[in-house]
């Protein structure tokens, strides 16, 4: 293989795939993108066999074929160099050749062999959806995933067509088991993706798409033989999909509220953080109360002291007592956009609701704790 | 003006070899006899050993072989731990009515600061002999105590009339009390400090050690160097800090040969895992961190830990944790010796944050648990329990 490149393209280019690139993995190869030259370009692929990313970019190519290096070390040479352009050269014995015409680099690569085919399924049905709109369905779920291990599986983000009033949307859901977040949105032609009762996308691979699209544009997405495979412009993402075994989430949505506030969400935001200065491990709970016209917070540790903070709200009814953690809150408040959002609670053994108007599809629920 | 610094009253109790003495007590029969305590396989240390058994040479954490080569003809018995933690807490209840500064250094010797209870109940010593006598009348057991102006010196002067004494380090006989002694009675003189002391240094006694500049002593051992600065000339600021907080519940083994064979290991998992969940619900807590440890046959020691995303207190949930963290060490593939399991992350109370999903199964397996945790109070513990620790017990 031989290449003339624009440093500047292929540094962009590396960097993406390095994400995906294990820090600490038993297997050497996989800390390595390959590179393989073919045509007027080239692909970069990184894979933690998990989850894998090809990028392809324009390229002199000199010679064809196919080299591995290692994902840091190319990447820091490329970020040390001033030059415009590089030169990337196959030696014998997988001995590979970098230089910008000052600096000259001989690195002993592993055999491109070795590498770990990333096989796409063919004929994947796909639906081509707007980044920035699958980026915000990942942000507002995400964060609710958790890798703690529990009966059910919660360490992905599931997927699935929803019918909600005789409309199909897609819908994103994660859970923690405390609390759970969950996003709608209207998609053309989401009824055709074969993703069967719903599907699980593991968190890294979650955040690698999340950043894919996040960066705009269109974005293909499909589903097949347990992966999910993304492309945008350029750049091809495929992720191994976790095995479900997600909970019947729909169950713990409340139907209905016996009280409900509507709230500046920043100022609601600013008092949880201010309540979680005297939380800890031991001490997690926040107790809200909300009577006539009134929402107090209150955090108490016995080793610290206690905090205090009442805001206005909309409410005429029976006084309501409950706790909560209130990282959970941050968590949800922090996801939204809303200027005003709304928390509707049924009784202490039920979950709150949080819902804004500009987060259109958007629910988070939250367990309360015991007092 | 200088500030007078306040003279602690500070009081170490140290029980008269515990186990032993309660063993000697609950079987009045071995009274007088040599009586040691200790792990009962071929590999246990001696825990205890009643002063009669002192006198043999046998002194604990000694091989168990050797003590029996000493003493042929000693009572030898198994470690009873519920039973002293039992005797344990009606001890460190008698210490609470004094102060309310209390602080269990372990199962068998506390710290108490009455600095504040003289007004209420006498003087320091007066105090002492009080409770000497109350833990005798109360629990037919006797303790030595310390009495001095601080942590250091109080836990010196306890071990210096044992058993039954009553040493009083008054704030002027600090020097003559501590000058004589040797200068491994000092905390953090291991053997190594001892040897580079008394070889390079010519430092055999706590006297000796106070010829020697501060300076010196700061470069040849850092930081300890400082503090054995301090404690030779009896210095000790350290509080009395009560309670104790539980912070891990845990329990390990020895075994009597190397164990190599996965399911065997698999099975010593399981019964350390009950032992522990059973623990966590007598004492109502749940905990979410589970840690396996596991020491090979070259006593290469390795811990692996993960946290769950709830709180447990059931034996199965901390044995499958166990289990999933097997991959990462090297049970039945390198003989092992000791295994080791433990819960911390410890809450107060089953699961105070409520979960969203109610399981079913975890609410039939914790009304189980405590029925089963009911029949084994009532009928011991070997009459119910996992049915594949059966044949351990054949």
């Amino acid at each position: 293989m031989e290449i003339k490149i624009n440093r500047d393209d292929l540094l962009r280019s590396v960097a993406r795939v390095q994400n995906i690139i294990e820090k600490r993995s038993n297997m050497p190869i996989l800390s390595t993108v390959l590179m393989t030259a073919e045509g007027s370009h080239i692909t970069l692929s990184a894979t933690d066999l998990e989850l894998g990313l090809r990028q392809t970019l324009p390229a002199q190519v000199g010679k064809e074929g196919s080299v591995t290096i290692s994902g840091r070390k190319l990447f820091e040479i490329l970020k040390e160099s001033k030059k415009e352009q590089v030169e990337i050269r196959a030696r014998e014995n997988n001995w590979v050749h970098i230089t910008d015409q000052v600096a000259r680099f001989n690195l002993a690569c592993m055999p491109p062999e070795d590498f770990p085919a990333i096989a796409a399924p063919e004929e994947v049905v796909s639906i081509t959806l707007d980044g920035v709109l699958l980026g915000e369905m990942i942000s507002k779920t995400i964060y609710a995933v958790t890798m703690e291990e529990a009966g059910f599986k919660l360490s992905g983000v599931f997927v699935e067509k929803a019918a909600v009033e005789g409309e199909t949307f897609l819908r994103m859901v994660a859970t923690d088991g405390h609390r759970l977040s969950m996003v709608d949105h209207r998609v053309p032609g989401v009824e055709t993706l074969e993703m069967g009762s719903g599907v699980m996308i593991p968190k890294k691979g979650m955040a690698e798409l999340g950043k894919l699209a996040g960066e705009g544009g269109e974005v293909e997405l499909g589903f097949k033989q347990n992966t999910c495979l993304a492309r945008k412009g350029d750049a091809f993402l495929m992720i191994r999909l976790l095995e479900t075994k997600f909970p019947d989430y729909r169950l713990v949505i409340p139907k209905e509220e016996t009280c409900s506030v509507s709230l500046d969400r920043i100022a609601l935001l600013d008092a949880m953080r201010k309540m979680v200065i005297l939380s800890n491990e031991r001490y997690r709970a926040v107790k809200v109360s909300i009577q006539d016209g009134e929402m107090e917070l209150v955090s108490t540790n016995p080793d610290l002291g206690d905090a205090q903070e009442t805001m206005a709200v909309d409410y005429r009814g029976d006084a309501l007592e409950m706790g909560f953690n209130a990282r959970y809150f941050i968590d949800v408040l922090q996801a939204m956009e809303s200027e005003s959002v709304r928390l509707g609670f049924a009784d202490p053994s039920k979950p709150c609701l949080i819902r804004g108007e500009a987060d259109s599809g958007f629910l988070g629920l939250i367990m309360p704790m015991r007092l | 003006m200088t500030v007078q610094p306040r003279e602690r009253r500070i009081i170490h109790m140290d029980m008269d070899a515990f186990y032993a003495a309660v063993e000697t007590l609950d079987r009045p029969e071995i009274k007088g006899r040599p009586v040691i305590v200790g792990g009962s396989s071929r590999r246990g240390v001696v825990s205890s050993a009643s002063y009669e058994a002192r006198a043999y040479g046998i002194h604990s954490a000694q091989p168990i072989a050797t003590a029996k080569r000493l003493c042929p003809d000693g009572v030898f018995l198994p470690v009873r731990m519920r039973r002293y933690q039992e005797v344990s807490s009606r001890i460190m209840e008698i210490f609470g009515r004094f102060t309310p500064l209390v602080e269990p250094v372990s199962i068998d010797e506390a710290f108490l600061d009455v600095t504040g209870s003289e007004r209420l109940f006498g003087s320091v010593v007066e105090i002492a002999g009080a409770l000497k006598k109350l833990v005798l009348e109360e629990t037919g057991l006797t303790v030595s105590a310390g009495v001095a102006p601080n942590k250091f010196l109080a836990k010196i002067a306890s071990d210096m009339d044992k058993p039954d004494g009553l040493t009083v380090v008054e704030p002027g006989m600090v020097a003559a009390f501590l000058d004589p002694l040797p200068i491994d009675r000092l905390w953090g003189v291991g053997e190594a400090t001892r040897r580079t002391l008394t070889g390079t240094l010519g430092v055999r006694r706590i006297g000796d050690l106070k010829r020697l500049p501060r300076g010196l002593l700061e470069r040849r051992f850092g930081k300890l160097g400082l503090r054995l600065y301090d404690l030779a000339r009896g210095r000790d600021e350290r509080e009395v800090v009560p309670g104790h907080e539980v912070k891990s519940i845990g329990h390990e083994r020895t075994y009597p040969e190397d164990i190599l064979d996965p399911d065997r290991a698999r099975r010593e998992i399981l019964y350390l895992a009950d032992l522990v969940a059973r623990r966590l619900r007598r004492k109502g807590f749940s905990g979410k961190t589970v840690t396996l440890k596991v020491k090979y046959a070259d006593f290469t020691l390795r811990t692996r830990s993960s946290t769950l995303a709830l709180g447990t207190d059931d034996a199965r949930e901390i044995y499958a944790a166990c289990l999933a963290l097997l991959p990462r060490t090297e049970v039945g593939r390198r003989p092992l010796r000791l295994l080791g399991v433990s819960v911390s992350n410890l809450e107060r109370e089953m699961d105070r944050q409520l979960a969203l999903f109610q399981d079913e199964r975890r609410l039939k397996k914790r009304r189980l648990n405590l029925a089963t945790d009911r029949v084994q109070e009532k009928f011991g513990d070997r009459v119910i329990g996992p049915g594949s620790l059966l044949e351990k017990d054949e």
